[in-house]
């Protein structure tokens, strides 16, 4: 597993477009080491470690991340949560074969560890507190496009007027292809992932995508997905893929999964709320629908 | 090392969106120069 990050600059000197491009790996690499839930030393598993125990001094940048992500849970009411790491996961295995789902009850009880707001921030003293023993935060739903991000501003500030930073498919984009045209993006199919269903021209923007492409389990003839809904721990039904399209990599990132939660109606409500960002959902039928500034053409 | 933990609200894997160059891109003067890099995120 692991991600895979593609850097892309634009520049007539090689040499010159891979000290930057090595720049921005760099960035990647540090964020990684900061935020890793594989690494013992990250400073997300030193605040997991003390969850219930103590508040755990992080630097200003983590610190910071955590504030926008409780934000954007506030804003997806629990939809998006980064204490989603404490799920309990022995319900679920979308590898093999699940023939049944829990009862309401029963989910309920593998995410109770699951709150944002047991998530104790001092600005002060730069400190990230779990209260209950057993919480755990992670940044699977938004690191990516955080690095993603950062990337692309190291690039940026390097000089790199033109580039791409495509993180296992959540990307973003800036400046133009060396004729001139904008990048071209092409959006995954959900029913089958090495085929395209859309192409983008895009330029200045972050694009990601949630699916339900490959893990996911029938049961009753119908579909349930590997992402788990924190707030009722049961999967989520209905939907194959949502693409978020917005300015801000880490904001991309950060949305797509939410909205798949939040279901079809509920989740282009919110985007539609929202200003410089758009949804792209399709549902189990192969249904598209978007926000209201998408055309397809 | 920690483990996987905290994995399902990712889109990790999920998604295999591309970025398309154009094949004339070589008339123009221009390159694009690429290098790929894997990370536990």
């Amino acid at each position: 597993m692991g991600n895979h990050f593609e850097l892309t600059a634009v520049s007539d000197n090689e040499e010159w477009a891979n000290e930057r491009i090595e720049a921005g790996i760099t960035e990647i690499q540090r964020i990684e080491k900061l935020l890793t839930t594989f690494s013992d030393e990250s400073e997300t598993n030193q605040v997991n470690e003390h969850a219930g125990i103590a508040p755990v001094a992080v630097s200003e940048e983590t610190f910071n991340l955590v504030e926008r992500s409780i934000r954007i849970s506030a804003l997806t009411q629990g939809a998006f949560d980064i204490t989603y790491g404490s799920i309990d996961k022995r319900l679920w295995n979308f590898d093999k074969d699940m023939t049944s789902l829990p009862d309401k009850a029963t989910a309920k009880k593998m995410v109770r560890l699951i709150n944002y707001r047991n998530i104790v921030l001092d600005k002060e003293k730069s400190t990230i507190y779990l209260k209950e023993k057993g919480m755990r935060i992670g940044f699977g739903g938004i690191g990516k496009g955080y690095a993603a991000e950062r990337a692309r501003q190291v690039m940026k500030d390097l000089g790199v007027k033109s580039g791409v930073v495509n993180a296992s498919g959540d990307l973003c984009a800036w400046g133009y292809q060396p004729g001139g045209n904008p990048w071209t993006v092409g959006i995954v199919n959900p029913n089958a992932t090495k085929e395209i269903f859309s192409w983008m021209s895009i330029t200045d923007i972050a694009v990601a995508t949630s699916g339900n492409y490959e893990k996911y389990v029938m049961i009753d003839g119908k579909k349930y997905s590997h992402t788990i809904d924190p707030r009722s721990g049961l999967p989520v039904t209905g939907i194959k893929s949502v693409t978020i399209i917005t300015t801000n990599a880490e904001i991309a990132d950060a949305m797509a999964t939410p909205v798949m939660i939040m279901g079809i109606y509920t989740g282009l409500d919110l985007i539609n709320q929202m200003k410089d960002i758009e949804a792209i959902i399709i549902d189990d039928d192969d249904k598209m629908y978007t926000s209201k500034n998408i055309n397809i053409k | 090392m920690g483990d996987r933990k905290g994995n399902f609200m990712c889109t990790t894997e999920c998604s295999g969106n591309i970025v398309v160059t154009d094949p004339a891109e070589q008339k123009t003067g221009g390159f694009t120069f690429k290098a790929v890099v894997k990370v536990w995120l």
